[in-house]
């Protein structure tokens, strides 16, 4: 996806304000399950959509759309 | 209806969990419908778009701003219902609508996230979003978006954006019969269990019914046919996870109030029935 949804696809729950943090604890190497565990998000429908998101709005960004 | 006792099991931020005991099974699940579906919040309902060159279209930002819960505690109390806002035009009326803004702009060489606490309220500083830190956009160099945001009372059954509760569920307590005359602990049963609610302590099989989901593996497996797994008859966990709208105790009470006042408007439309076919 273009850009990390606001909320789980399946149950609703605000997962958006968590995306970021997430990102930076994997990239400093910790493992998925230890920081989703930390950050409370319990049921599999809302670990797959950390897990499976590719960010994908840093391809588009430096294109302006003519207005 | 007998004796009923409540009782809080946890709580905190953003769950509620409670245990009912003598309240029906209907009720509860009227309770937890209610919390999801009747419920009213806040939320972001019409975009206005002033500028956006960021590379997400108008349509896809309106619905993000739409997904963000707003602070609604004490909105439920100042604004219109639903109903009485249908026609209602968003710039006009401060009983019905909350407005919000977003302003935004890069430099040059400028790459930007805007976030859900870059939404400024405007008419009313007590709506606000519930999260700061939700991304809306990234912006590129030399874009901008500027926009009003106009929120306004709504319940989940008319879209989910507005449903206080992300998560709503009655549940039934385990009940764990041993038969301690056929129980020969084997300590299959105990393998077998997927959440430990299952020990052989001592020279007994000891159950935690609060960790049993009544999966029945036990049962199963269970060679002499000792064990048995039901539910209680007249105990129910009802558990709310808020979205951030509204605390999850607000949202039983709120739940609770519906649900009662549905039942009134039954019981008048049911005796103006009575009332008109004894007439007749």
């Amino acid at each position: 996806m273009v850009i990390f949804p606001v909320r789980c696809f399946t149950c609703g729950s605000v997962i958006g304000d968590k995306w970021e943090y997430f990102v930076n604890e994997v990239k400093k190497g910790r493992s998925m399950k230890e920081v989703l565990d930390e950050l409370g998000i319990k049921r599999y429908c809302c670990r797959r959509m950390f897990i499976s998101h590719v960010d994908l709005i840093d391809e588009l960004v430096r294109y302006s759309r003519k207005v | 209806m007998g004796k009923f006792a409540v009782e809080v099991i946890e709580k905190d931020e953003k769950t509620v969990k409670l245990k009912f005991k003598g309240v029906p099974l209907q009720i509860l699940n009227a309770l937890r419908r209610a919390a999801l579906e009747y419920v009213p919040t806040m939320a972001v309902d019409l975009v206005v778009f002033r500028d956006n060159t960021s590379v997400l279209h108008d349509e896809i930002i309106a619905h993000r701003l739409g997904l963000i819960p707003l602070k609604s505690d004490e909105a439920l109390n100042k604004y219109k219902s639903p109903e009485e806002c249908v026609d209602v035009k968003p710039e006009e009326s401060l009983d019905c609508y909350a407005h919000l803004t977003l302003e935004a702009s890069t430099g040059p060489d400028e790459v930007k996230d805007i976030y859900s606490g870059d939404l400024k309220p405007v008419t009313d500083p007590k709506v606000r979003p519930a999260y700061d830190r939700i991304p809306i956009v990234r912006l590129g160099p030399r874009q901008s978006i500027a926009l009003d945001a106009y929120a306004r009372l709504g319940r989940g059954v008319e879209h989910i954006k507005w449903s206080p509760a992300t998560i709503s569920t009655v549940t039934y307590l385990a009940q764990i019969n041993v038969d301690v005359s056929k129980c020969n602990l084997c300590g299959k049963c105990v393998e077998v269990c997927p959440r430990e609610a299952l020990a052989i302590e001592g020279n007994v099989l000891k159950t935690y019914e609060d960790r049993c989901i009544i999966c029945r593996q036990c049962v199963r497996v269970c060679p002499t046919e000792a064990i048995d797994v039901t539910h209680k008859e007249d105990e129910y966990i009802l558990t709310i996870e808020s979205s951030g709208a509204l605390r999850p105790e607000r949202i039983v009470f709120e739940a609770l109030k519906i649900v009662a006042s549905k039942l009134d408007m039954l019981l008048s439309r049911l005796e103006l029935i009575v009332k008109a076919e004894v007439r007749g």
